[in-house]
């Protein structure tokens, strides 16, 4: 739009014999831009001089003043929102001073302010539209990079489970029967890893599609974790902690996407924290209701607090391969939790544990006010 | 398969999973070959320099360096040109593997990979006698 904005200046000035020439207009955030025009060619003004044109116009609009604030200019003019064009502010500094009505000339020059009101309006949509199809390149690219990546991360496992059992049939009665058991329960891992990782898949694709709708209701949070204990403690190895709760904690959720949630993050939790305690507590601050899995291992680096909510990012790879770690975890319940209005945070210190942190729309009782973020 | 040669073939193998190493490894001994196997590009590379091996069958995704950089690196390396590389990759759109077959491998297979076409593979190198010592 800045070289539409140049041409207009141009063209204006050309038209009036101008010494210099000013074309604003507002950008598709709001925001004023302008060009100056001279004899030297075109360039981007002064944005004291933009905002002196914009104020002017405001002026004029709400009636409080002439549109003709631009200092030292001795024609200007300008349009508010006209048919198909966009508000716009034309100023020209005359080389000589006008002993003829400029009245004709301020005609003239409003004429074309017309018509460059519709051609700035074009050149931001042309803008608009460049950045969507930039936009729209950048999905499709990033769509086959992870096509590229589910394609190894599923033919991995698939590799070594085939590799296994042909390697079986290779040797046959030859191999010892230690081998023999190794391989066996390669196949048997791999085709399990390769089974989560599916599931996971297909959850991801189904959050992104929003395939299954959310079932909003109030659920009490304490109530909720109070029922999926017996099944938190059993992935938990034992290690779950359920600090009481102060008072009621209700919010708006889908329980079973929240359930789905809560056993991920325990199982993340029973992964990346061998040992210690690993609590799920429901915290009430002020208007916000959440639920927090805190964990007492290692904790997460800063440069990884990002990236782990991305897909197929596994911060341990060695052990978590062979824990049957997907990768997706994070990055769908991310997913999950945003079908619900809700969000997930992150607060670590490298050797002081890892909490994630579930929030979700509150809904008080007491004062229902619809969902608040 | 006639053995034209007597000496023993050395295999470096270069695979980030534990499991398919294992299996590349077990069926490579299988075969007679003495096989060293290593988890990263780095290693790879730094294994092919220092046993100037018969054979070396690399991975292309693995960390520190992946298999396409080392393949560059050896080739490109008066002691290693000469030596066959088979590269192994789960990536298997059209321009991945043509893009592996442009860096100079000697062969491109895709996982899940067939154990029998690897091993035939490396056969016909030793009877053909691209494997030299």
């Amino acid at each position: 739009m800045d070289d539409a904005l140049g041409v207009v200046a141009q063209e204006a000035g050309n038209l009036l014999c101008g010494s210099m020439t000013l074309a604003c207009a507002p950008d598709a955030d709001g925001g004023w831009r302008g060009a100056v025009a001279d004899r030297s060619g075109a360039r981007s003004a002064a944005p004291a001089l933009v905002e002196a044109a914009r104020a002017g116009l405001a002026a004029a609009d709400a009636g409080t003043g002439p549109a003709s604030l631009v200092p030292g200019a001795e024609v200007v003019t300008s349009r508010t929102d006209s048919a198909g064009g966009m508000p716009c502010v034309i100023a020209v500094w005359l080389e000589v001073k006008p002993w003829i009505a400029s009245l004709t000339r301020t005609e003239v020059l409003d004429a074309f302010t017309t018509h460059a009101a519709i051609t700035l309006a074009n050149a931001r949509i042309h803008e608009a539209a460049g950045a969507a199809l930039r936009h729209e390149r950048d999905l499709v690219r990033q769509k086959d990079d992870f096509v590229a990546m589910v394609s190894h991360e599923l033919r991995t496992p698939l590799t070594a489970m085939l590799g296994s059992v042909a390697t079986l049939r290779r040797f046959d009665d030859t191999m010892d029967p230690a081998r023999r058991v190794q391989l066996l329960d390669m196949a048997a891992r791999q085709g399990t890893r390769l089974t989560a990782l599916i599931e996971d898949l297909l959850s991801v694709a189904a959050a992104e599609s929003d395939l299954e709708p959310s079932q909003l209701a109030l659920v009490d949070l304490c109530a909720f974790v109070s029922e999926l204990a017996p099944e938190l403690a059993e992935i938990s190895g034992g290690r779950l902690a359920l600090p009481t709760a102060a008072g009621e904690a209700v919010v708006r959720a889908d329980s079973g996407k929240l359930r789905q949630i809560v056993t991920n993050l325990v199982d993340n939790a029973v992964k990346y924290a061998p040992t210690g305690p690993i609590e799920v507590v429901v915290q009430r601050d002020g208007d916000r209701r959440s639920l927090s899995v805190v964990d007492h291992g290692p904790g997460i680096a800063e440069e990884d607090r990002e990236r782990v909510f991305d897909r197929f990012v596994q911060l341990d790879q060695s052990s978590t391969r062979h824990a049957g770690g997907t990768g997706l975890g994070l990055y769908l319940c991310q997913q999950l939790a945003r079908l619900q209005h809700g969000s997930i945070a992150l607060s670590s210190t490298p050797g002081g544990g890892s909490t994630f942190t579930v929030a979700l729309p509150c809904h008080d009782t007491s004062r229902p006010k619809g969902i608040t973020r | 398969m006639t053995i034209i040669e007597e000496k023993t073939l050395r295999v470096l193998v270069a695979d980030d999973d534990p499991d398919i190493l294992a299996l590349l490894t077990m069926n490579l001994e299988g075969q007679g070959y003495l096989v060293e196997s290593v988890t990263d590009g780095e290693e790879a590379r730094d294994a092919a320099l220092r046993m100037l091996p018969d054979l070396i069958v690399l991975d292309v995704m693995m960390p520190k360096m992946d298999g396409l950089e080392v393949l560059t690196i050896l080739k490109n390396h008066e002691a290693t040109k000469n030596i066959p590389v088979v590269m192994l990759t789960a990536k298997a759109s059209d321009t991945d593997v043509w893009g592996g077959w442009q860096s100079g491998a000697d062969y491109y297979i895709t996982k899940p990979f067939d154990l029998d076409e690897l091993l035939h593979f490396i056969g016909y190198l030793r009877v053909n006698g691209a494997l030299i010592d």
